[in-house]
């Protein structure tokens, strides 16, 4: 226990030193009260059953720092983090930080992207409204960020607005501790689409422990899609949680291509009538790396529905984790709930642990879940390779038509098609898509 | 009195007492309680060794907090670890038998007069912490298969006891089961010699009578090479306000090509409508299957105790081995259940099945809890699980929670749970051709549950679909 | 182009094929007959490369070289279809994608250039229009949620865009309604040319009247143990098999 302690100690300390100055006090108190939280949890241990299968234990041999100074980011990584030709508003954070001379936003946008400062002067009861309530007090990671808020953006959509941009929130690690806290406030019968975007620049060990809060109102709708495509060498833990009111639909996408140890927490809180909600997540993992996914859809109120459905694809050394759990109160008569996951094992050594929950005490409901662990169809490899295509070919096809349903429901053909591509490089498949028009 | 009122009231069946005179031990538990069942039962020294072993380890544990049901704390200091039947130091015929105690087993449906036993099951009757006789002896004697208490086993067969007893599982498994090692008193000994398929079902019939007692009883079938056996385990406790405890532990073993099917249809006291009473039923049951081609097969209805927190499992050893667990959970009033199954893929072209049906009602609060471990070398494993649950009313709660790690990719494993209420145009359908809705509930249920009745032996299944319906009286609103 | 000689093959210890020889030569169309269990579909796959079969004795040779020597996409490449009796669903692949990808494999094989988009579409335009197929089909996941009849003309469509030298089509004919059978048959025959074979495995003679066979086959227990021409066919329509069976029986004595 005692890399525990030094764990603490560390961080506190660094906490304790932020300089604090001109921040408002509700910054400067919240981040108080989280130092102390910080310092009395302990480190999670396979014991905790939501680290059941964690490899978060890593961070305790590695500790990070905050960045010094913003550094400066070519254009080439930023170009390569473009999806085709989407126009998109792109907002770019530099180690949590965001950097507005990169800024790139049309100007009929109706999305307006504030840092937490600027919240905290314009925004009546910040705090209470969107900072305490997306944060998890009970979590350590979660009160590790506070201690050190600072970084990342309030995002607000008017009611009514829609938004057909997408807007492009992109994270580049150079290896520090980055630890921002996005807030995305969704108006009334608002539509949006929000990419959260994670890259490192080049393969610097690195720590980004981020955290969403996303409110939607009445009858909004957001897509939302997360990608994280960090260095094989970093560590990622991102927390997303969204409040949703009376008739709204969130569409999640969580898509993990890269690091070393990454872990998604994805919360869905369906606290009004009629709410919809979709969750869909896809990691994709290689080496000795760490996928973990761990996700909860609380139906609180009747005539909800959610479809939630994980896939992973784990190849050489890999591990790759779901822990996924619906939860139907005992309010939400007439809920819908289908929750799927499925492994494709692409290696000897890789492992894949599942654990899909229900937890019901609605009586009026239906709900599935489904889970499935195996390797690539014996039948459908033959056939395809009956019609001529070669073994590594028809591996990879089949590997991509695994993964693909997945991607489906992102709107943007663009956004699909980049992450495509990606998926392809990574399985080092001779195989190239291409959207054939008919 | 209205319909639901009328079957609310319906009482627990086998909930009367025997006025029998007891021997027990002083309450609470020490060493000296230890020694106290040791001494009484004869045992040689070695026994006693592993007893106090099992004692000393138990007092370092922690009583698991983990799963999903709730009660007060045991105070484990309040319970008898051992009452029995006073009655003649040594039993070879029903003759010796108390007839007091004949005649509880004959009200509970259990006649142990051979003659007028249901053809081909042998029955060992366990009263409180005692076997009070087995049926059929002479004639297993014949096949060189061996059933008997484990007390008579320990003296008798003490060469197989040393071999298996704790090898499925150590007494530093989990908390029940080193206290079950501290105190066990008595349970069955099931051994069937090479080749040998069992020419009878055999079956232990378990029945909690003392006031304040926890029943701590073992059982451990070998199923030698090529053996068969089918074994059956019913149980049943009076209506006591207090909540009594029973913790024991099941461990079965078959070598190659061997096969236990073990049946249980549990009945323990639920409680009351309130919650008040009823057994806590803390039992750790598991099968090896050491052999190649060996199978083990668990199917249970469980539909009494208060609290029911049990994991029939199989640890899948020998290449080409299949362990199943077919399950019905039944919760109705306070009633709580966390009970599911692992299944621990070790040879290669090992096969498993899970198919559990939950059912909860009342305020019943209900938890499939599964584990399906595919190790790195378990080449070709196959699983497949199918939990569903069904929800009657709107105050009871059911909850799936599966656990997967798999880590060989030549594994196929495929889970799918469902949960659901009873279709309202299933009942209205039934009830427009004249079915009542208890009737129709009784039906779809029963419709429900065939998977798994259909893996019980005849005599069992009748018992199940009667006690299922019993079960859910009163459900219906 | 195909010669058979003394096959043997098993599935688990099972021998299926116990000694069939057959020839086959360009331009010709053989149909090979027998009831179920006769092990029809088992040459079919084993001719297509199916893994789960083991040959234990004989050989295959096929336009000079040793068939059973490549595996099942140097088959394909070297000009080999088979039709399969039922379709294997690939849900997230569009049938496009799948045709595109195999056609310019099997053009790598023999040092072409890959079809660009546009030269791939327009022959396969072709092809749906010789089939009379509808352009949504190659949009829809290769046979996913495809009606069985639908299924068997996926089959010859990708016949078509593959232009094998020999097809093997294996009970092509199951299933069928008969515009569905009359629509695949046409297609079959439009495909039919001097330089191809084609081995039609079946159960019945229904397929026959639509494609005529230039030599039928009678498979029996993993043994062709007649050959005739279509009057063969014909007579076994109207007496069934029995009277096979019966003819080896006296054989044998």
């Amino acid at each position: 226990m005692a890399n525990d302690q030094l764990f603490k100690t560390h961080y506190t300390a660094l906490a304790a030193g932020i300089s604090g100055n001109s921040d408002p006090d509700a910054v400067i108190s919240l981040r108080k009260s989280a130092i102390r939280e910080f310092a009395e949890l302990s480190f999670p241990t396979k014991k905790d059953e939501p680290w059941k299968y964690s490899k978060v234990d890593g961070l305790l041999s590695s500790l990070f720092s905050p960045a010094q100074n913003m550094s400066a980011v070519s254009d080439s990584l930023l170009s390569s983090a473009r999806f085709g030709n989407l126009e998109t508003d792109r907002y770019v954070f530099v180690d949590g930080k965001l950097n507005p001379a990169l800024t790139q936003k049309s100007p009929d946008s109706s999305v307006s992207v504030i840092t937490l400062k600027e919240a905290f002067a314009s925004v009546p009861n910040f705090a209470e409204t969107f900072l305490s309530k997306s944060t998890d007090k009970s979590d350590l990671f979660a009160n590790l960020g506070s201690a050190f808020l600072q970084d990342g953006a309030f995002i607000s959509i008017p009611d009514r607005k829609i938004q057909t941009r997408p807007v492009h929130l992109l994270f580049i690690s150079t290896g520090n501790l980055v630890q921002p806290k996005l807030i995305i406030s969704a108006g009334k019968s608002s539509e949006s689409t929000f990419i959260e975007h994670f890259i490192s620049d080049g393969n610097p060990a690195g720590f980004t422990n981020v955290s969403t809060g996303l409110f939607l109102a009445e009858n909004a709708v957001v897509h939302h899609t997360k990608i994280t495509d960090e260095s094989d060498n970093g560590f990622h833990i991102g927390r997303i949680e969204a409040f949703q009111q009376t008739n709204s639909t969130w569409k999640s996408h969580v898509i993990t291509m890269g690091g070393g140890m990454v872990r998604n927490e994805v919360t869905a809180r369906l606290s009004g009538e009629g709410v919809n909600c979709l969750m869909n997540g896809l990691y994709l993992v290689t080496g000795t790396h760490h996928v973990e996914n761990i996700t909860l859809i609380d139906h609180q109120k009747p005539n909800g529905t959610s479809q939630e459905s994980y896939k992973g694809i784990l190849s050489d050394k890999s591990t790759g984790v779901f822990d996924g759990k619906i939860i139907v109160q005992k309010d939400a008569q007439k809920t819908y709930a289908n929750q799927s996951n499925r492994n494709l094992l692409l290696s000897d050594e890789a492992t894949a642990d599942s654990k899909p929950q229900l937890e019901i005490y609605a009586d009026d409901v239906n709900c599935f879940h489904g889970a499935t662990v195996g390797q690539l169809d014996e039948m459908q490899l033959f056939y395809l390779q009956s019609r001529g295509i070669g073994e590594p070919m028809a591996k990879a096809m089949l590997t991509h038509a695994f993964a693909v349903d997945v991607l489906n429901s992102i709107p943007q053909t663009e956004i699909r098609e980049y992450l495509d591509q990606q998926i392809l490089e990574r399985l080092h498949s001779p195989f190239h898509f291409e959207e054939t028009e008919v | 009195m209205n319909e639901i009122e009328q079957f609310t009231k319906s009482e627990y069946k086998y909930g009367f007492s025997t006025d029998i005179e007891q021997e027990m031990a002083p309450k609470g538990l020490s060493e000296d309680t230890v020694r106290f069942i040791s001494a009484k039962k004869n045992e040689p020294q070695w026994m006693l060794d592993y007893r106090l072993k099992a004692y000393r380890h138990w007092l370092t544990m922690k009583v698991p907090t983990w799963q999903n049901v709730h009660y007060p704390q045991i105070d484990f200091q309040d319970i008898y670890y051992y009452a029995a039947p006073k009655a003649k130091p040594k039993l070879n015929s029903l003759d010796e038998v108390d007839p007091e105690l004949l005649d509880t087993f004959k009200k509970l449906g259990i006649p142990l007069e051979e003659q007028k036993l249901l053809a081909n099951v042998a029955v060992d009757a366990v009263f409180d912490s005692v076997s009070v006789t087995t049926t059929f002896k002479e004639a297993l004697k014949e096949k060189g298969v061996i059933f008997c208490s484990f007390s008579e086993a320990v003296r008798e067969h003490s060469e197989l006891i040393k071999q298996y007893m704790g090898s499925v599982v150590p007494y530093t498994d989990n908390y029940y089961a080193a206290l079950n090692a501290a105190v066990f008193s008595d349970g069955s000994f099931v051994y069937i010699p090479k080749g040998v398929r069992c020419p009878m079902e055999l079956s232990t019939y378990f029945r909690i009578n003392a006031e304040n007692t926890g029943q701590f009883e073992r059982t451990l079938i070998i199923a030698d090479d090529g053996a068969y056996v089918s074994y059956l385990e019913g149980c049943t406790a009076p209506k006591r306000d207090e909540n009594q405890l029973h913790a024991a532990v099941v461990e079965l073993i078959t070598n190659e090509n061997a096969e236990i099917k073990y049946s249980t249809v549990q009945n323990w006291y639920a409680g009351d409508e309130n919650g008040k009473g009823g057994i806590y039923n803390f039992v750790t049951k598991r099968g090896i299957c050491k052999g190649n081609n060996s199978k083990i097969s668990w199917t249970q209805v469980e539909t009494g105790s208060a609290i029911t927190w049990k994991y029939p499992s199989c640890i899948l050893k020998g290449d080409n081995s299949i362990g199943e667990f077919y399950s019905v959970a039944v919760t109705n009033n306070a009633q709580q259940a966390d009970t599911g199954t692992k299944m621990i893929h070790l040879g290669r072209n090992t096969k498993s099945t899970i198919v559990s049906k939950g059912i909860s009602a009342g305020r019943g609060n209900q938890t499939y809890r599964g584990l399906v471990k595919v190790s790195k070398a378990a080449e070709n494993a196959r699983n497949h699980s199918q939990c569903d649950s069904l929800l009657i009313g709107d105050k009871c709660g059911a909850h799936t929670f599966p656990y997967f790690e798999i880590s060989n990719p030549s594994a196929k494993i495929e889970h799918e749970a469902t949960t659901s209420k009873i279709g309202d145009d299933q009942l209205f359908y039934c009830q427009s051709r004249g079915i009542s809705a208890e009737e129709a509930v009784s039906l779809i249920v029963n419709g429900y549950c065939k998977d798994v009745f259909k893996e019980l032996p005849m005599e069992f299944a009748m018992e199940a679909t009667k006690l299922l319906s019993i079960s859910l009286e009163g459900s219906v609103g | 182009m195909l010669s058979i000689k003394n096959l043997h093959a098993s599935i688990g210890g099972n021998e299926i094929l116990k000694g069939i020889s057959l020839e086959v030569k360009a331009g010709e169309v053989h149909a090979i007959m027998g009831p179920n269990g006769s092990g029809k579909s088992t040459l079919s796959k084993v001719l297509a490369g199916r893994e789960e079969y083991e040959v234990t004795a004989g050989s295959v040779e096929y336009l000079g070289k040793n068939l059973l020597d490549f595996s099942p996409e140097d088959r394909a490449r070297e000009g080999i279809f088979l039709a399969f009796q039922y379709p294997v669903e690939i849900p997230g692949v569009t049938n496009i994608m799948f045709l595109r990808t195999a056609l310019n494999e099997i053009r790598k094989y023999h040092g072409k250039e890959p079809l660009e988009g546009p030269e791939f579409l327009k022959l396969v335009r072709e092809k749906t229009k010789i089939l009379d197929l509808d352009d949504s089909l190659l949009k829809r996941p290769v046979n996913e949620g495809f009606s069985g009849g639908e299924k068997k003309r996926n089959e010859i469509f990708q016949m078509a865009v593959l232009e094998p030298k020999l097809a093997i089509l294996d009970e092509t004919d199951s299933g069928l309604d008969i515009d569905a059978l009359r629509a695949v048959s046409d297609g079959i025959n439009k495909l039919k040319n001097k330089d191809n074979g084609i081995i039609m495995v079946t159960h019945y003679q229904r397929l026959l009247d639509y494609i005529v066979p230039d030599f039928v086959h009678v498979l029996l227990n993993g043994k062709i143990v007649k050959s005739g021409t279509r009057e063969l066919a014909l007579e076994l329509e109207e007496k069934g098999y029995d009277w096979i069976r019966e003819e080896q029986k006296e054989e044998v004595v």
